[in-house]
């Protein structure tokens, strides 16, 4: 019997269906109200500090859990106050809580004190960086506001005001450009976004816990939370508390893989195979497509144990494969010989793919309105949903790019504005709009060009140091797409979810500089008082003379690894996959697959793929179709949860056994 | 339509193929296969979306 034909757009919307829990009829409602807003600046600002201590302490903040406990704070307050709290309540909480305890915990996102170290420090001098270090980013190196390790010093002034309204345009950038793409991807060609029901179904299986009647979701969600708490206990808690008491920690499974690369070089030489140990994966595996994750696995393994070892490896195309490797060094030679180019080239084939596929959509929904006949496809935004006109929002990220633009151009003015122009409206959309796409469709980003920062420089002539320690507007608004989506999921105007941000960024901002420069008073950093700071920054120091200074004799390793035929290869041969499967009327997905698992190491892949195949042979047999795609990204967040909560203890216990200081008498 | 795009779709791959195989992988040859894929894919897809008769 012949195959009957699916377009790209009808399977994608059959997809986002499975993964509306709801199916599709919702409310919208606002999830910001004054109690949410008090409990996100409360919770937030209480832990914030704690977690930027911890990063510079311990090296792990426990921001990852933090705004579960808010969340599961705020409902037993819910509860014990006779009152329900909603799950846009609960999903707004989640996510300015996440905003607010996020904040400042990697030292890079507030450089200020970063670079007051920076700039004394051995390694600068000796790489003649430490006098060149340009004024908008750190005072100088004898500066009173370094020597009093004040952040509140009016040295600090410009560095400071510089990065306000860097923060500022960055937000507006990200809100209106992610908007944006989202609602090319999720509207108008329909992308299932297969992992955005995790997220919004554990804030509403919370929510129904403070409701009337407990439902499922509670149920599952808590089943979730158990596992996760199990594994996590093992797999993270283990190895933490051991790694207190011990000078060498006890894993029970090797974190973060078993490398069996060695083992398999007699049968497959320059292939590579490391087991990912994170078993939590397998709930990815109940979640994603089953169609992706197997093509996925099938590709690698294609890759790993033909392609490369009978192919590649005999036509010496991989040449600097020699045995013993473990897989590090299989990746990183396999990559210079080839990889690195043909990824390259297969991830724009996403990007063509994509416009190929948006293209007719575009001119099938006018000819639909001219027909006044609404449906799949459409640029229609559902009632009630709180949508801004597209104009503004594309406006919006126009005029903050270029203000962004003019300001760095004044910063570095010998620098040529040709290549901040490209980077802010070629390359930027061009990134986002992949990676957009592919979070659409995998849940994961998958365009990524290496080291074109310095292959920018080279090309530009530019000699000078100051480049680097300007942010070029190369931007990835990819994954803040799925951030819509979720509010979609949960019924969440999306109006309250802007504003609760444009009230919460400032404050946030102006607390965590205040924050570090507490925390900068109690001891110098790094100093014994922060031993993770202590231990790493002087080494993120010389990693970071050594980028600044490794285009001055013009050689980069890295550069010469792209050859424009390989990556003509991925490129093409993607693009021939593509058609050859629209030929066959093969589902487009995959093609995502495919391509997607075509020299990635199969190893890495083994819990999805476990987690698929339980689900599509046991748990939809068991529960059957609907109600499994509704139960299973409840127990997904509970599992996050759970390993969330786990690593917060342990956390906590590292720090109590760091502060406790042993005598010698 | 659809058939133009069969053959656009299957020339290109016919192509890349003999772009790698008979001239040595030309970024140049496998550009121009690449063009010819393109050219197929997004005539498969006007087809799908504006002229196929949908059940």
């Amino acid at each position: 019997m012949a195959r009957e034909r699916v377009s790209q757009a009808e399977e994608w919307q059959a997809w986002a269906q499975r993964y509306d829990v709801d199916g599709g009829l919702r409310t919208f409602e606002s999830g910001l109200t004054l109690k949410v807003f008090l409990g996100a600046v409360f919770i937030g600002l209480l832990m914030m500090p704690g977690s930027i201590y911890l990063t510079l302490v311990a090296g792990e903040s426990g921001a990852g859990a933090a705004p579960w406990v808010a969340v599961i704070l705020f409902t037993e307050l819910a509860r014990r106050s006779f009152t329900t709290a909603r799950r846009q309540e609960l999903y707004i909480l989640l996510g300015l809580t996440t905003l607010a305890v996020g904040s400042g915990t990697q030292y890079r996102a507030y450089p200020f004190v970063w670079y007051a170290y920076f700039i004394n420090t051995p390694q600068a001098q000796s790489y003649e960086i430490a006098d060149k270090v340009p004024y908008w980013v750190a005072p100088a190196k004898d500066a009173v506001a370094i020597a009093e390790r004040s952040l509140l010093h009016m040295d600090w002034f410009l560095p400071l005001a510089i990065f306000l309204i860097f923060k500022l345009l960055a937000e507006v950038r990200y809100i209106s450009a992610s908007y944006f793409l989202f609602r090319l991807t999720a509207d108008l060609e329909r992308l299932p976004y297969p992992l955005a029901p995790i997220q919004a179904q554990g804030a509403t299986a919370l929510a129904e816990t403070t409701g009337q009647g407990e439902t499922w979701r509670w149920r599952v969600f808590s089943i979730g939370s158990m596992a996760g708490l199990f594994w996590g206990f093992f797999y993270i808690g283990i190895p933490s508390l051991t790694g207190v008491m011990m000078s060498t920690p006890i894993q029970i499974l090797k974190i973060p893989f078993i490398d069996f690369t060695p083992s398999i070089e007699s049968f497959a030489p320059s292939g590579m195979f490391a087991l990912w140990t994170n078993f939590g994966l397998i709930l990815q595996g109940f979640v994603l497509p089953f169609p992706i994750i197997i093509s996925e696995f099938v590709a690698a393994m294609f890759t790993q144990f033909i392609l490369n070892p009978r192919i590649l490896y005999p036509l010496e195309i991989l040449h600097q494969w020699r045995p013993g490797l473990d897989m590090r060094g299989v990746k990183l030679f396999n990559d210079l010989d080839f990889w690195l180019s043909f990824n390259m080239g297969k991830s724009f084939s996403f990007a063509a793919v994509g416009l190929a596929a948006s293209i007719p959509i575009m001119l099938s929904v006018r000819q639909s309105r001219q027909q006044e006949a609404a449906g799949r496809g459409s640029m229609a935004t559902p009632p009630g949903r709180g949508d801004f006109p597209i104009w503004l929002m594309g406006g919006l990220w126009v005029l903050s790019m270029l203000v962004y633009v003019w300001i760095v151009h004044r910063m570095v003015p010998n620098f040529p504005v040709s290549f901040l122009l490209g980077f802010a409206f070629l390359y930027t959309p061009l990134h986002s709009y992949i990676n957009a796409r592919t979070f659409g469709v995998l849940g994961r980003p998958l365009f990524v060009l290496p080291y074109i920062h310095q292959a920018t420089f080279i090309l530009s002539r530019y000699e000078e140091i100051d480049i680097w320690f300007v942010h070029l507007p190369d931007e990835d608004y990819g994954a803040g797409t799925q951030h819509w989506r979720v509010l979609e999921l949960t019924g969440t105007t999306f109006r309250s979810d802007v504003l609760g941000r444009a009230l919460m960024v400032p404050l946030i901002i102006v607390a965590t500089i205040v924050v570090w420069h507490f925390i900068w008073q109690i001891a110098p950093i790094p100093s014994s008082q922060y031993p993770f700071a202590q231990t790493w920054w002087p080494l993120y120091a010389t990693d970071e003379c050594l980028w600044k200074t490794s285009l001055r004799d013009g050689n980069s390793q890295m550069l010469q690894a792209i050859r424009g035929d390989y990556v003509s290869a991925g490129f093409t041969s993607s693009l021939a996959i593509y058609g050859l499967l629209w030929m066959a009327k093969l589902p487009s997905m995959w093609f995502y697959g495919i391509v997607g698992g075509i020299g990635q190491d199969p190893g890495m892949m083994v819990p999805k793929v476990i987690g698929a195949l339980i689900g599509r042979f046991y748990m939809i047999k068991q529960f059957g179709l609907k109600r499994w795609f509704m139960y299973n990204p409840v127990l997904a967040a509970g599992f996050i949860c759970g390993v969330g909560l786990v690593g917060m203890g342990t956390v906590a216990i590292a720090l109590v056994s760091k502060a406790v200081i042993v005598k010698p008498f | 339509m659809e058939k133009l795009a069969y053959v656009l779709i299957f020339v290109g791959a016919i192509f890349w193929v003999f772009s790698i195989f008979a001239m040595q992988g030309r970024w140049q040859a496998q550009l121009l296969a690449a063009v010819i894929l393109i050219v197929g894919i997004i005539i498969a897809h006007v087809w799908e979306e504006l002229f196929r008769e949908k059940k």
